[in-house]
């Protein structure tokens, strides 16, 4: 059978309304989350894994009547020791934020979050007016596993030049979705 | 921030992994001192995270807008691990570059459809809550219509209309505001591709709603339910809500927000990468009410066409 930590979490619930309680709750909070823990981390894969560790222990801690807000504060809290106990077990040569950046990171996050959310929303239309091989070669480099290194390779071009090109195209998808939504066009 | 300012590249290296502890530390001290470039920063995290959303897009139809938030909100954390079979999600898109697509191609292989609808038999499905047979309809109170108010069919002349969040015999109405309709779907013939753990399938259809009020809002959803036996459904018949503590594996699509243009579909995929040992699938198409003000059993006017669920290879499991 294939590991579905999701299985064990959810025979554990003896009330129906408790698993459709937490989901919503973890779905308005997980875009959040996501933004917040990959903020802190090194690579897309790390950020994965850290959000699977979150899911799981706010999960086993989910109490019955939890509002929003304590969800999302108690959310923000295991995602930030997750980061820490992640980073100290698997990561102990590389480098860290220290508290404070963390503590305003958090609360960049948390006060900008609805237009971080319509930045995601608009971010398909912003994509649909780059030049279908740029769309292309973004939706390549982002898919699961993809490392940059083998993908400049079959595409005969050095690692670094793909790393600036895709950093030039995230700074103009960045600018299209500001001045669209600054417009109210997305 | 201006395109040339060079703290722009500290963000690159650091998201790319590839900071040192000096761009690191110079990193670190522009977020603690500078609101200015913490807001950048993590403006440019959330696109990293979007775009990571984009590039598990996998088997989008060709000329249908791109639905960026379409991450399975039970999918790559909960769903799998080792994180290795997120290799599967390799996007293979219809217009790719021939060097990005040579990347590609060979990960992925001809998909196989096990099921595609859209309502033009006119048959409705059974209002019986979770279905009892392969083959079938069934679910909440829904009916097939034509074009009505302004929304036409996806494609063919019918589709079929969310009408109530409950079905004939669901006790305790109160509180209901999900809108589901189920389809069983019998993958035993295809067992033997299954047994490397590298199936996987792809599930995409397109909901509508006429014009609502500005205050409400509705999501649309997709789920598929991996399922080793019968017994399991029949669990889950018993319990609504059983299903979840008896499939193999699922994931569940809840991230697209319903537009107010009858002239326009939208369509949300999934993906699920298949258990060697399932025996059923059981798909789940839902439309629910928004927010919390506006929770009712009815459903004025949101529609459903155009379903497809493919069978496709993605990398076996390690």
């Amino acid at each position: 059978m294939q590991p579905v930590s999701e299985q064990t979490l959810w025979m554990r619930v003896p009330d129906p309304s408790q698993h459709d309680h937490f989901l919503r709750l973890f779905m308005e909070a997980q875009d959040s989350l996501r933004v917040y823990v990959r903020s802190l981390l090194f690579h897309r894969e790390e950020e994965r894994e850290v959000m699977q560790e979150v899911a799981a222990v706010l999960w086993r801690k989910f109490e019955a009547g939890m509002t929003r807000e304590s969800f999302a504060r108690r959310a923000f809290g295991v995602a930030r020791m997750e980061v820490l106990a992640f980073r100290r077990d698997r990561a102990r040569d590389r480098h860290c934020f220290g508290d404070e950046v963390f503590e305003i990171l958090a609360q960049t996050v948390e006060e900008h979050s609805e237009t971080l959310e319509a930045e995601r929303r608009a971010l398909g239309q912003c994509m649909e007016k780059l030049p279908a091989p740029q769309r292309q070669l973004l939706e390549a480099a982002y898919a699961p596993g993809v490392r940059i290194d083998q993908l400049a390779l079959q595409m005969e071009r050095t690692a670094m030049a793909l790393y600036k090109t895709l950093h030039r195209l995230r700074l103009r998808l960045l600018e299209c979705t500001r001045k669209g939504l600054a417009k109210g066009e997305l | 921030m201006q395109p040339n300012d060079p703290r722009l590249e500290l963000i690159r290296l650091h998201l790319e992994g590839n900071a040192t502890a000096q761009e690191f530390a110079a990193l670190e001290e522009h977020l603690r001192n500078d609101p200015g470039f913490r807001d950048f920063y993590v403006r440019a995290v959330n696109l990293d995270v979007a775009l990571a959303d984009v590039g598990k897009l996998s088997l989008r139809p060709a000329g249908e807008a791109a639905v960026t938030s379409s991450q399975p909100i039970l999918g790559p954390w909960w769903q799998r691990r080792p994180l290795s079979a997120m290799a599967a999600g390799v996007v293979f898109g219809m217009f790719f570059s021939s060097a990005v697509w040579a990347y590609v191609a060979p990960m992925a292989a001809k998909a196989v459809t096990l099921f595609r609808d859209s309502f033009e038999s006119g048959q409705a499905p059974l209002v019986k809550g979770m279905p009892i047979e392969p083959g079938k309809w069934s679910g909440d109170f829904s009916e097939v219509v034509g074009e009505q108010q302004g929304v036409k069919p996806k494609t063919g002349a019918k589709m079929l209309r969310f009408l109530r969040a409950d079905y004939e015999g669901k006790t305790g109405h109160e509180g209901h505001y999900y809108a589901d309709v189920y389809r069983l779907i019998d993958v035993r013939p295809h067992r033997n591709d299954l047994e490397d753990g590298g199936a996987a399938v792809s599930l995409s259809a397109a909901f509508n709603a006429f014009a609502f009020p500005q205050k409400e809002d509705f999501w649309c959803s997709v789920a598929i339910h991996a399922l080793g036996s019968p017994s399991a459904l029949d669990r889950a018949q018993r319990r609504e809500w059983a299903i979840y503590s008896n499939s193999l594996a699922m994931v569940r699509n809840r991230r697209t927000k319903l537009d107010r243009d009858p002239a326009t579909w939208q369509r949300v995929d999934a993906e699920l990468r298949l258990p060697p040992d399932t025996e059923f699938l059981l798909i789940r198409l839902s439309v629910d009410h928004a927010h919390p003000s506006q929770r009712r059993a009815s459903f004025d006017g949101h529609y459903l066409d155009d379903m497809r669920l493919d069978l496709v290879r993605r990398s076996p499991q390690p």
